[in-house]
């Protein structure tokens, strides 16, 4: 971040900042509203998986912690009745808890056996969902989860039943994702994240505590991801738990590899690019994963770190 | 005063006892040499000390604290540093990012203070960004401060390795083997970085197989065979002593000296 770059950088963060903002205002068409949302919710898991992957550790548990915040939050607001922006930080901090839980006896695996254990962990939950009728609603999931519930606001109550409006929402935790990712990312702990990943033990000699910042990736990834997840169980007004499994989760994996690991801006090319792509180039649904495979085998060949590189090498932001 | 204190602890790995019942101290400002034969346990002992691995008896007490079974982090923060027998950086990073990163434990924001990056973490940034360029000097790197620790040579990436443990200001350093793979020019600039390092404060433990630069740097040498304590004494003791010839320095050692 040299001294020259900065007011560049901020003149580009305010265009991107205003165009995020009039979006919904431009792009009128009910599909592309649902694709953009749809992106902006895949942003937040892609940076909440990236922080895990920076500390080194392969989570394909991902799609289960969305899972964990779309479930808490559903039953939360229709059995007991709680307001959706209670149950929004609520269903946030249960998966943030159980990241936790997780994490305490996983964490100290390294490579592939951390990997199963998080693939272990998310077909679980998955079955959990699925076995558990009672309370999950079984195959069928959960159906009718209400809209969140409209602020009161001076001149009219704010409503989130459109997708124009719930698209601000999702806006604005997406923002509060890349916010805190940004600070978490640029600073000494951040830093460190990449550092352990690297060299584990000169890490820890060199007097940063390993397992506790990956315990804290580990956390605040969970946590974000469980709030992608309550968000969409609102937004989609039904979950199942066919929408958590496995192959959800190495799709957050192949965005935030395609974009790069460790960068900031990398999951968030990666999120957009593979969720636009698809339709940009008018595919239907069953070719989406030879589109994701050649995709990601292309970016591995020639770029691999990612397309983010290829920003970084013409001296670009961030 | 007793810097570090090593009280009768052993360590078994299975059915092998890599140390047994080793007691050993270092006062404060002083060399301590570690020699003995490959597979005497010297590398086991650094590894107890700085907690990498926790022993089975015995204790260990750092600057008049009981550091056994601490994690190797917290010992860093204590004060007590140290390097690696194989050289092992953080190798995608530019040297400078390395020494900056052995400052971490030195950070004064906090967790908060670190992520809001209020101006008690810009001081931390500040801070190790000076100290890191004075180490980098200090051990004739300042111009490989921009290059990638794995584009360094032998020599540079073993000196990098020291100014990483040196990084958060400790009170007691560990070498392991610094000399390891150098050549004669090397060795000797090496040998003056350690003595230079006494100076500026740091005691030093010094693992070490070139007997040159051990007798030339240590006040005071212990020696190890089959993980017990065989000889301890000034290099001139250490020389003369019938077992240490027998077990490690070899009898050539001792015609090549006359």
């Amino acid at each position: 971040m040299n001294e020259k770059g900065l007011p560049w950088k901020r003149a580009f963060t305010t265009i991107v900042l205003i165009t995020l903002f009039i979006i919904p205002l431009i792009v009128r068409d009910q599909y592309y509203q649902h694709l953009i949302i749809l992106t902006g919710l895949s942003i937040i898991t892609t940076l909440s998986l990236n922080l895990i992957l920076t500390t080194g550790q392969l989570s394909i548990a991902q799609a289960a912690f969305m899972g964990i915040g779309a479930y808490s939050s559903a039953l939360l607001v229709m059995k007991t009745g709680i307001s959706f922006w209670l149950a929004l930080p609520i269903s946030g901090a249960i998966a943030g808890a159980v990241g936790v839980l997780i994490g305490l006896p996983t964490l100290k695996m390294r490579g592939v056996y951390f990997a199963i254990a998080t693939f272990a962990f998310g077909e679980l939950v998955r079955m959990i969902f699925t076995n558990w009728v009672s309370l999950f609603g079984g195959v069928g999931g959960i159906l009718n989860i209400p809209a969140p519930n409209p602020i009161p606001f001076p001149g009219g109550d704010l409503h989130f039943q459109t997708k124009g409006s719930f698209y601000y929402l999702v806006l604005f935790v997406m923002l509060v994702t890349i916010y805190i990712n940004y600070r978490l990312l640029s600073s000494r702990i951040g830093m460190a994240f990449h550092a352990l990943a690297e060299a584990e033990l000169l890490a820890e000699q060199s007097g940063i505590p390993v397992m506790k910042y990956k315990l804290l990736a580990f956390l605040i990834g969970s946590f974000f991801t469980g709030l992608s997840g309550c968000l969409y169980a609102h937004y989609s007004h039904y979950i199942a738990p066919g929408f958590f499994s496995f192959w959800e989760s190495v799709h957050f994996i192949i965005m935030a590899v395609i974009g790069g690991v460790g960068t900031l801006g990398g999951p968030i090319i990666g999120a957009v690019f593979l969720t636009l792509l698809p339709e940009l180039i008018r595919a239907t649904k069953e070719y989406e994963m030879v589109i994701y495979a050649s995709a990601l085998i292309a970016v591995l060949l020639f770029l691999p770190k990612g397309l983010m590189s290829m920003l970084r090498s013409s001296k670009n932001i961030i | 005063m007793r810097l570090l204190e090593v009280i009768e602890i052993t360590k078994n790995f299975g059915g092998v006892t890599a140390v047994q019942d080793l007691s050993f101290s270092i006062e404060k400002g002083e060399i301590l040499g570690l020699i003995g034969p490959n597979g005497a346990g010297k590398t086991t002992v650094l590894n107890l000390t700085s907690g990498v691995l926790n022993p089975n008896h015995g204790q260990i007490m750092f600057k008049e604290k009981d550091i056994t079974g601490l994690k190797p982090h917290r010992i860093t923060g204590l004060g007590l540093a140290r390097t690696f027998q194989s050289t092992i950086l953080f190798s995608s990073k530019t040297a400078l990012e390395n020494v900056i990163l052995g400052r971490h434990c030195k950070g004064e924001a906090g967790f908060w203070g670190t992520i809001l990056n209020t101006n008690f973490a810009k001081q931390d940034d500040g801070r190790d960004q000076q100290k890191a360029l004075q180490l980098l000097d200090f051990m004739k790197l300042a111009g490989a401060k921009d290059i990638l620790a794995q584009n360094l040579p032998h020599g540079s990436q073993r000196r990098l390795g020291v100014a990483i443990a040196l990084a958060p200001e400790p009170d007691l350093i560990l070498l392991d083997e610094p000399m390891t793979g150098m050549n004669l020019g090397e060795t000797a600039e090496m040998m003056d970085l350690i003595l230079r390092i006494r100076e500026k404060g740091p005691t030093i433990l010094l693992v070490e197989h070139d007997m040159k630069a051990v007798m030339g740097l240590c006040d005071r040498i212990v020696v190890l065979n089959y993980g017990q304590k065989i000889a301890e004494g000034s290099p001139v003791e250490i020389q003369m002593n019938k077992e240490v010839i027998e077990a490690y320095l070899g009898t050539e050692y001792e015609l090549a000296k006359r």
